[in-house]
């Protein structure tokens, strides 16, 4: 417990005078026995004496547990001051000092996913909001709400039993039970449920789980203090950066990309192609990783070829995760996407209705990874000789589908908040956009550790390596090493580790970067695609890990 | 009403926690209460008795002060009266060594030279000691101290 947030005399807490060294308290007590002498000098006051033990003392070590409460207190006027003092660095203090220069702590989130539960009967199962799912490792996480499982679901509770061989399986939505990046499971981690369900064969995550962050740090609190204190305008960088955090608490990082920014395309398209002002793409990330949502959409037929398979059309609409990445998966309305369709092409393009916000957008792929982009994706089904019918009537003309889709949340709701006439400067056309995604893939990383290291710990720690690299930054092998080596007890890091970034520009085409030491995003202007625009993504499945024991 | 029992004028008094001190061959006990206030020769063997009692290490601020006399007083430490009067010996002379570097500005009926384990007699769990205090004035005081012991 620190001393700021305990003002005050607590017996067991700060009344010890293990708190202080011999010579501090000898001091304190000569000044005790000084004050005590001068006040009554008929009273013996040498050291051994009674007097002298039983009240100068106490007294002395009272007087020191005071002078140190008040130096602490003088501390917690900076928080500069706070983090250098640990014991006082606790989020009560840090969160009062914070909010007189309007700063708000970004609180973390807890991770959601899905855990797939198999079963050796076709029953209706009941799972109440009780229920929990514990791993290994003691993380707990609870059905988002009471469901019922069935073959024949009936309502918006009830899910759905799936038949795999001899055996069954539904799928239950759930939620970590609290904050923080280690409820981030990877697919198929185990857990068991409780109370023990009836037929239960197995349980695991179904899908590496989403979101599940930690509350900002106080040094991660302390590196905005400066920006913080900028005006709080749409007028610079620093200001737009700012504004957007203190309004978003989500924002990770900011790049705005002006009049002669090497990342703005948008305001050179004249005849001369001269750059022209008036022009802002502020890039935000919002969350530390990519998120992945699912809605049901209607496909349309677009060709039959002749008894092989059909291609359909989805559209994403501006207002279906706007600003996202693309579509990851699609499969029958209501399946479970274990598996998808073929995903032949994405293309996104410019939806620029008139919600009150005029923006100028001379190309399709200026507006991507904004609200206003709609994406056409064309997938592919099969023909299913085995069902008996003819193409035809296997394709119908249109189909209901489930879509998943990976995306950043919050670019819409930045988007309105830019373009508010009442805060930006007058005749500034501000377009916000999703980072261009930079999906990273490492090599197998061989680490040599004894058994108390987890490899899901080191696989976390390279996970938040890479996805909290700021705009411009580059995925350094020297510093995944040393992440890895900050855990405790780790011996050794086989080297090479080869990293893989997939780049999804916005002119369509996904371009591939390799390096065995340091992946920099390349400069491409002319699709879209410069460090500053671009930013770094890993999933916990492309992080491999192998533990040697030593 | 505070009263004297005996004339300090000018002296430094301390507080009384053993008031039978005043008493011969009355066994020595703590009581407080009364406001009595102590001085001289009684004031030095109080502070004596209670520092052979305080274990050493006690107080943080004075890892001197104190002695190992109470927690020598063991079955497995103590078996012949010849382990007791050792025991009283070393003790002792840790005690007279801390008062006399704290106590050099007392009158000299303050200031104790020597310490005299005169006789000791096992009643039951208890050793009551009888110690006579030599001062550097001269004087001498006897106290009985019973101390339980541990078996």
């Amino acid at each position: 417990m620190s001393d700021a947030s305990n003002l005050g005399y607590v017996a067991g807490i700060n009344l010890d005078t293990d708190l202080f060294t011999e010579a501090e308290l000898l001091e304190e007590e000569t000044k005790v026995a000084q004050v005590i002498l001068d006040y009554a000098p008929s009273l013996k006051l040498t050291r051994g004496g009674t007097l002298y033990d039983l009240v100068v003392r106490p007294r002395a070590l009272l007087n020191a547990i005071a002078t140190k409460l008040n130096k602490s207190l003088q501390s917690t006027q900076s928080l500069q001051g706070v983090v250098e003092n640990p014991e006082l660095a606790v989020d009560e203090v840090v969160d009062a000092i914070l909010s007189n220069r309007g700063i708000k702590r970004r609180i973390g989130s807890k991770a959601t996913g899905t855990v797939r539960v198999n079963v050796s009967r076709n029953d209706v199962y009941s799972l109440h909001s009780d229920l929990t799912f514990v791993t290994a490792t003691g993380l707990v996480f609870l059905p988002q709400q009471s469901y019922r499982a069935t073959v024949d679901p009936q309502n918006d509770t009830d899910l759905t039993i799936y038949a795999t061989g001899d055996q069954f399986y539904f799928l239950v939505p759930v939620i970590a039970q609290v904050t923080g990046a280690a409820s981030r499971l990877i697919d198929v981690t185990e857990l068991l449920p409780s109370p023990t369900i009836p037929n239960l064969i197995s349980s695991f995550a179904f899908g590496s789980f989403q979101g599940g962050e930690n509350d900002e740090t106080n040094e991660e609190l302390l590196a905005r203090e400066p920006e913080a204190l900028a005006a709080k305008n749409h007028v610079s960088a620093v200001s737009i950066s700012s504004t957007l955090k203190d309004q978003f608490t989500f924002v990770r990082d900011v790049s705005v990309q002006g009049m002669n920014s090497l990342g703005m395309s948008r305001n050179a398209s004249n005849l001369l192609s001269f750059k022209m002002g008036g022009y802002a793409d502020v890039y935000v990330r919002t969350a530390q990783a990519a998120s992945y949502g699912q809605i049901n959409k209607t496909a349309t037929l677009v060709e039959i070829e002749g008894t092989t398979k059909a291609t359909y059309s989805l559209v994403i609409d501006r207002d279906d995760f706007p600003g996202h990445f693309f579509v990851s998966k699609i499969g029958p309305a209501g399946s479970d996407l274990v598996s998808s369709y073929l995903i032949t092409s994405e293309e996104k393009t410019a939806d620029l209705r008139t919600d009150g916000q005029i923006h100028h957008v001379p190309a399709s792929k200026d507006a991507v990874y904004t609200r206003y982009q709609k994406n056409t994706v064309l997938f592919e089904i099969e023909f299913d000789e085995t069902l008996g019918t003819n193409p035809v009537d296997q394709f119908p003309a249109t189909l209901a589908v489930t879509a998943q889709v990976a995306y950043l949340p919050g670019i819409k709701e930045i988007q309105d908040f830019l373009s508010d006439p009442t805060r930006g400067v007058v005749l500034s056309d501000y377009l916000a956009k999703a980072p261009v995604p930079c999906f990273v893939h490492l090599s197998p990383i061989r680490v040599h550790a004894p058994s108390s290291v987890k490899g899901e710990d080191v696989r976390l720690a390279v996970f938040d390596y890479i996805n909290g690299l700021p705009f411009g930054s580059e995925v350094r092998v020297d510093e995944i090493l040393s992440v890895i080596k900050a855990i405790a007890d780790v011996k050794r890091v086989d080297l090479p580790i080869r990293i893989t970034g997939d780049i999804y520009c916005p002119d369509g085409v996904v371009r591939t970067i390799r390096d065995d030491n340091a992946l920099g995003v390349p400069s491409l202007p002319e699709v879209g695609v410069v460090p500053e625009t671009t930013a770094f993504f890993v999933e916990l499945s492309d992080i491999p890990i192998a533990m040697i024991e030593v | 009403m505070i009263t004297t029992s005996k004339d300090y004028s000018g002296r430094q008094v301390d507080l009384s926690v053993f008031p039978s001190l005043a008493t011969a061959n009355v066994p020595v006990s703590s009581e407080f209460g009364e406001g009595k206030v102590v001085a001289g020769p009684m004031a030095a063997a109080q502070d004596f008795l209670r520092i052979l009692l305080t274990a050493t290490g006690h107080y943080k601020s004075d890892p001197s002060l104190g002695s190992d006399f109470y927690s020598g007083l063991s079955g497995k430490n103590v078996r012949f009266s010849s382990d007791l009067l050792h025991l009283f010996m070393i003790e002792s002379d840790k005690v007279l060594d801390y008062l006399a570097i704290h106590s050099t500005n007392l009158p000299d009926d303050e200031r104790i030279t020597e310490a005299r384990l005169v006789s000791s007699q096992v009643i039951g769990t208890s050793i009551d000691l009888v110690i006579e205090l030599s001062f550097v004035a001269g004087n001498t005081l006897t106290v009985r101290l019973p101390v339980q012991w541990s078996i």
